[in-house]
């Protein structure tokens, strides 16, 4: 199961997208396919992230949020791209997005296809209450600066327009990761004795808020917009490594649990 | 005013670009860039320039939009310079039994996380750098320590009870219980449980940090600001865009 259910996922989300795409949309007319399809995805990536809560439970008795590893992180990763999208549509009013979050959600969908479930035991350190938000809220944060990212690419390679979506995802972006970074300077305090303790994933993460904070300031001015593209497109860098440096490269790090 | 903004902006890509430089410093070295003298100053310049180009945007630059978005960004902006100046007292003002051990054999540093203190014993002296935490008549003692494992071994929860008594009468003065993520107070030194070394012992981090609420009023308003300026600032679907969507003809396509 640990392998099926990212496999299914990642193939329907796939799909979607390959059905999202304009031109595809063109030739087939009919839009039930492509929600049958996207319907389908979204359920398997819930009975991924429920297959792991379980998992949690019968394996080590905890009940917490499936975020024990890379694996069940990147499988609640790829599922945060669906409320984000609603929200980008409805409040932000940017609609025919739906291709990037699609392949943004395939592509985080597919690491864990290739990854192992290994749940270790909870060390004291995370059994805390700022855990949860924590991660949460950077999951968010990381899942707008991919589709960021990809509207960006986008823009870049055909030369359009499309700063309007990417302002809002960086305007949403924004609030998650700092509630995240400063959630995790406040938890910092209660288990280690410090609000910041210079360690290479805090660095890196501080990296990406200037980053994302300097892109808000640069997008304000129509002379200074080329320079917040540019942002935009390292900033998905510094995420990655954020994210990957303590976690997969296991680099000696306060953050490698 | 333009040419401020602008000036602004080049200055936070520079302060950037120096967190990055940190960054690879950190990586390669593996030490805490504000443990140097130097590093110190660079992080405390750094700093002090985005609190006067903060304090220079509340005061120089002209908010428009909705209320909640300008209330967002005045209360962001003082939390920055709030956080700032937390930050720089927590660097400058903190005083603390962690520090740094050097090896006289093999000349290796390594970072004590506070101090051994031994179940039972009475200790009638907790210095922390210059201060005390015990006042005149006062004994500090830990009572016990408890752990709990896992199956494999590893340890799943950890505690020490620790307590401040008259030293003549025997009385206890303070009570309290120290577990993982959860420190306590007594007589204004934040007191932690670092690890437990054996049955018989426990590894306490003991700080005084006048600048600790200061940077906990600084990051709430900081993430409230954010979060009221970047959720309010959206434009209010105009009627033409309505229509137009109603129509099938709004949306950027892929």
């Amino acid at each position: 199961m640990t392998k099926i259910l990212p496999i299914i996922g990642a193939l329907l989300y796939y799909a979607c997208f390959v059905l999202s795409l304009q031109k595809v949309k063109e030739k087939i007319k009919n839009p039930l396919p492509g929600r049958i399809l996207f319907v389908a995805a979204c359920l398997v990536n819930f009975a991924a992230i429920l297959y792991n809560y379980i998992s949690n439970i019968e394996e080590r008795g905890m009940f917490f949020i499936p975020f024990v590893s890379v694996y069940q992180v990147m499988i609640f990763l790829a599922f945060c791209f669906l409320p984000i999208r609603l929200f980008i549509e409805k409040v932000c009013h940017c609609k025919g997005y739906e291709a990037y979050f699609l392949l943004a959600s395939a592509i985080v969908m597919t690491g864990p296809c290739f990854m192992k479930n290994t749940v270790t035991n909870y060390p004291p350190a995370l059994q805390s209450v700022f855990f949860i938000p924590h991660i949460f809220f950077y999951m968010f944060a990381y899942s707008l600066g991919a589709v960021a990212f990809l509207v960006m690419l986008r823009a870049m390679i055909k030369r359009e327009d499309h700063d309007r979506m990417i302002v809002s995802c960086v305007r949403i972006l924004f609030p998650f990761m700092t509630a995240g970074l400063f959630c995790g300077a406040v938890w910092a305090d209660q288990v280690w004795g410090e609000f910041w303790a210079w360690d290479i994933k805090e660095c890196w993460s501080l990296i990406t808020w200037f980053d994302y904070m300097l892109c808000l300031h640069l997008f304000k001015r129509r002379k200074l917009k080329k320079y917040a593209r540019i942002l935009v497109i390292t900033g998905l860098l510094f995420i990655v490594i954020t994210f990957f440096f303590s976690n997969v490269l296991k680099v000696p790090s306060v953050h490698s649990y | 005013m333009e040419k401020i903004y602008k000036i602004c902006c080049a200055v936070m890509g520079v302060i950037m670009l120096v967190a990055f430089v940190i960054t690879l410093i950190v990586g390669s070295t593996g030490n805490s860039p504000t443990e140097g003298k130097f590093g110190l100053v660079v992080v405390i310049v750094c700093l002090t320039v985005m609190a006067v180009m903060t304090v220079l945007a509340l005061t120089l630059f002209k908010v428009g939009g909705r209320l909640p978005y300008k209330i967002g960004f005045y209360v962001l902006h003082a939390a920055i310079v709030f956080l700032i100046v937390g930050f720089i007292m927590t660097e400058l003002a903190t005083v603390t039994n962690r520090r740094i051990y050097k090896d006289e054999n093999t000349g290796a540093e390594m970072t004590l996380d506070g101090d051994v203190y031994v179940v039972g014993k009475a200790y009638s002296s907790v210095k922390v750098g210059n201060k005390d935490l015990l006042a005149y008549g006062e004994n500090f003692m830990v009572n016990s320590v408890n752990t709990e494992y896992y199956e494999d071994g590893m340890p799943k929860y950890y505690e020490a009870k620790i307590m401040t008594y008259n030293s003549s009468s025997g009385v206890a003065i303070e009570e309290k219980t120290l577990s993982v993520n959860h420190p306590q107070y007594i007589r204004g030194f934040k007191i932690y449980l670092m690890s437990l070394p054996n049955a018989g012992a426990a590894v306490l981090l003991i700080k005084y940090n006048p600048g600790e609420y200061v940077v906990l009023i600084g990051i709430a308003c900081l993430v409230a600001g954010t979060f009221l300026s970047c959720f309010s600032g959206f434009p209010r679907k105009k009627k033409k865009e309505k229509d137009a969507v109603a129509a099938g003809k709004g949306g950027d396509a892929v």
